[in-house]
């Protein structure tokens, strides 16, 4: 999980690169989307706020902006607009990771759909009891962002953080007895 | 509960700095219950994991897909959407009043919408015609359009609207030449019984009637 991803701070030399724009791009997308989803946001929604993102990395690497914690920095920008627009249609928004969802893959047996389906709703139920911090700061680590990188998104101190994650997981542990 | 078990999840995530790590992988080796916490927690943390996983995709599966282009319609489809809105129209007509009167071309159909002559109405005819002996009666109608009063409501002028096919159907759908001839059947309650539509070639027949 998180612990196994490597920080991503990339070098002045490789962001000036197209190829590697778009190397970074195809790296960051889908966890940008699943984040943004994740927070509630519709599909339409979290692909604007990707692309925006994006374009305004452009531009902050065009104008010579900082190189160094560019997954964070994204993750930031992407934050902040899920944020304007969860306050601007806030009735929209009001069960973020609660509805259903297509939980087994095609290959699956039934057995193997049915726990899979008991795991989620059990999960789900779990992940109602979590506040706004908690829900955001896991949706972060699973996404593989550092504690740092966390708290530089939601801009809470390293500890915060950790403290944060420890009562997330301790909770759904708790209620999910998985 | 022991001192290391708020330290698990940092120790999961390798976010501890490398001696408070070190102090919390002897400690796992001699107690079972944070062993056991730990595997909770990893646990739970796959099973969020693949959670959002499928709730990005049930989300982004969901999303409306773009419609799909305009196609012309085939001369059938045209040819049918041509009747539904004739019959619309007719059925709209029959609800106010009923004029019956014999078929006419497809030819004489034609054209920008008129508005027929007025039809004499009930309390007119009764001020200005004798009465009506039930012998006499079959002689005057076929000479003149019928007339019925529906439902007691007072009968208006009749609204005849005849719709050019190129007004209805897209340029090209129906071929040169190519019309439709309505004939609807009404009942006295005003409904409509049948309602028959018939292609005619009334441009064709006008030119090869022409040396």
């Amino acid at each position: 999980m998180s612990g196994d991803s490597v920080p991503l701070i990339l070098p002045l030399s490789r962001c000036a690169s197209g190829s590697e724009a778009t190397a970074l791009y195809r790296e960051l997308r889908k966890p940008l989307l699943r984040y943004l989803v994740g927070l509630g946001l519709s599909a339409d929604e979290a692909q604007d706020i990707v692309q925006d993102a994006f374009l305004r990395l452009h531009q902050h690497l065009a104008s010579d902006g900082s190189q160094e914690n560019i997954r964070s920095w994204l993750y930031r920008v992407a934050h902040n607009a899920a944020r304007n627009r969860q306050n601007r249609y806030e009735r929209r928004f009001a069960g973020p990771l609660e509805d259903g969802l297509n939980s087994a893959s095609n290959e699956a047996t039934p057995e193997r759909v049915v726990l899979e389906k008991e795991k989620f709703r059990r999960l789900r139920e779990a992940i109602r009891l979590l506040t706004g911090a908690e829900r955001e700061c896991l949706l972060l680590r699973a996404g593989g962002l550092r504690y740092r990188e966390i708290g530089e998104v939601l801009g809470l101190s390293i500890s915060t953080v950790g403290d944060t994650v420890d009562r997330a997981i301790r909770k759904l542990a708790e209620r999910c007895n998985v | 509960m022991c001192e290391f078990s708020g330290k698990l999840t940092a120790w999961l995530d390798h976010e501890l700095p490398a001696d408070d790590a070190a102090g919390v992988t002897g400690h796992l080796e001699l107690c079972a219950d944070c062993r056991a916490r730990v595997e909770a927690y990893r646990d739970v943390t796959n099973a969020f994991d693949q959670y959002c996983d499928a709730y990005c995709d049930t989300v982004m599966e969901a999303r409306p897909r773009r419609r799909p282009r305009r196609r012309v319609l085939r001369f059938w489809e045209a040819a049918a959407l041509a009747a539904a809105a004739v019959a619309a129209l007719f059925l709209l007509a029959a609800r106010a009043h009923v004029q019956l009167s014999p078929m006419r071309t497809p030819a004489q159909v034609a054209g920008a919408p008129k508005v027929s002559q007025p039809i004499e109405t009930a309390d007119a005819r009764r001020a200005t015609e004798q009465p009506i002996v039930p012998g006499e009666q079959t002689g005057q109608t076929s000479a003149s359009p019928q007339t019925y009063e529906t439902n007691g409501l007072p009968i208006e002028p009749a609204l005849e609207i005849a719709i050019p096919a190129d007004a209805i159907l897209p340029p090209g759908a129906v071929p040169e030449g190519v019309s439709f001839g309505a004939d609807v059947t009404i009942a006295p309650d005003g409904s409509a019984q049948q309602i028959s539509l018939t292609p005619q070639l009334t441009e064709y027949e006008r030119r090869s009637s022409q040396p």
